[in-house]
């Protein structure tokens, strides 16, 4: 009877150690991580162009801690391409990058020269380069907030995020990610997310301990 | 690996046994014998399940869980003006919880799986303000389109919380009231475990394989860390599965469908929904009926008595609704699901709920996005998808995840096969357990067919389907069986180790998906 309990409790131990692996692996792969986005969506191309270009987009919140723009940019070929990005205020740039490059997907990210350190409510400007036709990819909005080439609006917001600079695993991430599950908590800055973790683990314990100690 | 009895479960344990054996008052006397006959294991099922819905509810974001705006606005019309909604043609929230939706951003953010909840200083001091605000908690309608035809026990009782937190702000209250859900998902836990002694008398310890299985659900303790009616029907639907099983194995006794007509009456007052239990509840206690005392009409007194407690309470609120409330007497009918102004015909509502379930029809009209509903609805659902339906693990891991489920399917059925003697002497009860299932399945079914027939689209959520959960349990239970005496200790540890694997990579989904 004690070698069916103990059977299964290296069954249980093999398990949880398999599932601590693949955790393991899983947060440890790195990636961009995002410091926020506009909130717009992409349902349509809003402009394709393939000649130089800028295009801005007013009342933009850009995060504190911004590193870098994503831009939902689709490439229709693989020529080369120049694209840049400023994140202005007025009539001052706070920040601004370029990228050129060759890409065929719908999204490109487009590191800043220097990250910013308080939110800033402006507007971003991306000017395109180069003869590769590219659409821009957003959804439809007023006349008022769209992005603007020129004199002209276009049909409405470019969807953009943005970025911590360089690539994270979710190690590095894990203060930061604990610090935003406690916004919109009851207790802003409590240890929500540690307490998730521990009501988790104390889950899987008392499961744990029920299955083995009757396993006879 | 043979599983056998556990030494703290007393199925047949004597009155006197479980008697209370400290002081306090009489009344309580009867609840604590009968808390004293559960056992420890189920009470520790419960645990895990209202443990790991805590942490749910911790990485959920507020108003994040389906129609939570619209279930919190209906307690707090409940709460300030001590009736349920009037419906109306469109909700409108208080002002109170408009400010804190709208900073928030829970619009922006509700559906859209590229978008994450607020982050920035400035949001949060908006956040802050709007929270701050002091506005009208009183303003609003209850959401009365959306879930003000709802009948109102669930609403009462979140009430509780609601004022527990008056002091407070929206998210206080919401916390308090996500945490009476999360109590009510460990209720159901607790009755899954007794469904499965009641109705898998033989292998004690696959209950606890079973209910641990519930418990570690993703969509579970994710649906049971918010705030929505559908977790106080999972709870008396798991109630009403034991009390029919209990009926089963011990007999049909005045008592008993007493309790089976309370477990109804609950379900029925808690959403429309509930109405789908009835036929087979209904069909249930017939066959009970039927087989204790044969085919003769004076049978049919227990089964009239239960079904007159189930209906007594939703007659006394349609009475309610008619004269005091000023509501339409069956209020569900005047929301999304009113007929009034469609027309429905029979052959397009069965080929409808055929396709909403099973397999596109070929040459159909497209009623549903997807060509394989079974699996790409409702299964991967099952699988994986939070939120407002938005929040899907990648496409190869509902691939993969076919696999162990059809292993689990395999041996479950495997059970069903060599133990075919026990199951053909127990007949009647699973035909029950089948009318159950057919009857909430086919109701479901018709109320997607008249919303879509209204507007176009589906509620094709597997959220809905969870009333049923005591059975994937016993699936859970069976399947572990069904591995043979050597290896059902391994194959019920894999069940579990997987169900909370499952879980665990959910809630790093959830983080991700909102927070990352």
């Amino acid at each position: 009877m004690e070698d069916r309990r103990r059977v299964l409790a290296a069954t249980l131990a093999i398990g949880l150690t398999l599932l601590a692996l693949g955790l393991v692996v899983t947060l440890s792969q790195t990636a961009a991580r995002r410091t926020g986005t506009d909130g717009t969506s992409v349902t349509e191309a809003l402009a394709v162009t393939s000649s130089d270009g800028t295009f801005c987009q007013p009342r933009e919140l850009v995060p504190a801690g911004t590193g870098a723009v994503r831009l939902s940019l689709k490439a229709t070929t693989r020529r080369s391409s120049t694209v840049a990005v400023a994140v202005m205020r007025g009539r001052t740039t706070l920040a601004r990058g370029a990228r050129t490059s060759r890409w065929s997907g719908e999204q490109l990210d487009v590191p800043l020269r220097s990250t910013l350190h308080a939110d800033v409510v402006g507007r971003i400007c991306v000017t395109l380069g180069g003869h590769a036709p590219i659409a821009l990819g957003g959804m439809p909005t007023g006349t008022k907030v769209a992005a603007r080439t020129g004199r002209q609006a276009l049909s409405g917001r470019l969807r953009i995020e943005y970025l911590r600079p360089g690539r994270e695993s979710w190690w590095s991430l894990a203060s930061t990610v604990a610090h935003r599950i406690t916004i919109g908590h009851p207790l802003p800055g409590s240890p929500a997310a540690l307490l998730a973790v521990l009501l988790t683990l104390a889950s899987i314990l008392v499961g744990s301990w029920q299955l083995v100690r009757r396993a006879t | 690996m043979a599983a056998g009895a556990q030494s703290d479960v007393r199925p047949g344990a004597a009155p006197d046994a479980a008697a209370p054996r400290r002081g306090g008052p009489r009344a309580l006397a009867p609840v604590r014998a009968l808390a004293a006959r559960i056992p420890t294991a189920a009470w520790v099922c419960a645990l895990v399940a209202v443990l790991n819905a805590a942490s749910w509810s911790l990485l959920t974001p507020a108003f994040q869980v389906p129609d939570e705006q619209s279930h919190y606005a209906y307690t707090e019309y409940l709460t300030h003006h001590w009736q349920p909604p009037r419906t109306r043609g469109a909700d409108s929230l208080s002002t109170s919880e408009e400010l804190a939706l709208v900073a928030l951003d829970s619009e922006g953010i509700r559906f859209q799986a590229n978008d994450p909840t607020i982050w920035s200083a400035l949001q949060q001091r908006q956040l802050q303000r709007g929270l701050d605000a002091h506005a009208s908690r009183s303003d609003g309608n209850g959401a009365a389109l959306e879930v003000g035809g709802e009948p109102p026990l669930f609403y009462a009782l979140q009430a509780v919380p609601y004022e527990l937190g008056s002091g407070g702000s929206v998210l206080d209250r919401t916390a308090l009231m996500r945490l009476l859900s999360a109590l009510l998902g460990g209720v159901t836990v607790l009755f899954t475990f007794l469904f499965l002694r009641e109705a898998l008398p033989e292998a004690p310890w696959t209950w606890t394989v079973g209910a641990l299985g519930v418990a570690f659900q993703p969509l579970f303790g994710f649906m049971t860390s918010g705030i929505n009616s559908d977790v106080l029907l999972y709870t008396t639907a798991a109630a009403t599965f034991y009390l029919l099983a209990r009926a089963f194995r011990r007999g049909l006794t005045p008592g008993l469908a007493v309790a089976i007509g309370c477990a109804l009456a609950a379900a029925v007052m808690t959403k429309f929904n509930a109405a789908g239990l009835l036929p087979g509840a209904v069909l249930a206690l017939v066959l009970l009926a039927v087989r204790q005392e044969g085919m003769r009409l004076h049978a049919l007194r227990l089964p009239a008595l239960a079904l007159a407690i189930a209906l007594a309470p939703l007659l006394a609120e349609m009475l309610l609704n008619a004269t005091i409330w000023g509501r339409p007497v069956v209020g569900a009918t005047a929301g999304n699901f009113s007929t009034g102004d469609i027309h429905p015909s029979l052959g397009q509502a069965a080929r409808y709920i055929w396709q909403f379930y099973a397999l596109r029809l070929p040459g159909a009209s497209h009623t549903l996005s997807s060509a394989i509903p079974f699996r790409d609805l409702w299964l991967n659902g099952f699988i994986g998808s939070f939120g407002y339906v938005e929040t899907r693990f990648h496409a190869w891991v509902y691939d993969v995840a076919l696999v162990p489920f059809a292993l689990l399917a395999l041996l479950a059925a495997r059970t069903l096969v060599v133990r075919r003697a026990v199951a053909r002497a127990r007949r009647l009860e699973l035909l029950s357990y089948a009318g159950v299932v057919a009857g909430f399945m086919l109701f479901v079914g018709v109320a997607s067919y008249v919303l879509w027939a209204h507007t176009g689209a589906s509620i094709a959520q597997t959220r809905y389907m969870l009333p049923l959960l005591p059975l994937y349990g016993a699936l859970l239970a069976l399947a572990t069986r069904g591995a043979g005496p050597r290896w059902m200790g391994i194959v019920g540890t894999t069940i579990v180790v997987l169900a909370i694997a499952h879980d665990v990579f959910s809630q790093l989904l959830l983080v991700s998906r909102y927070y990352a």
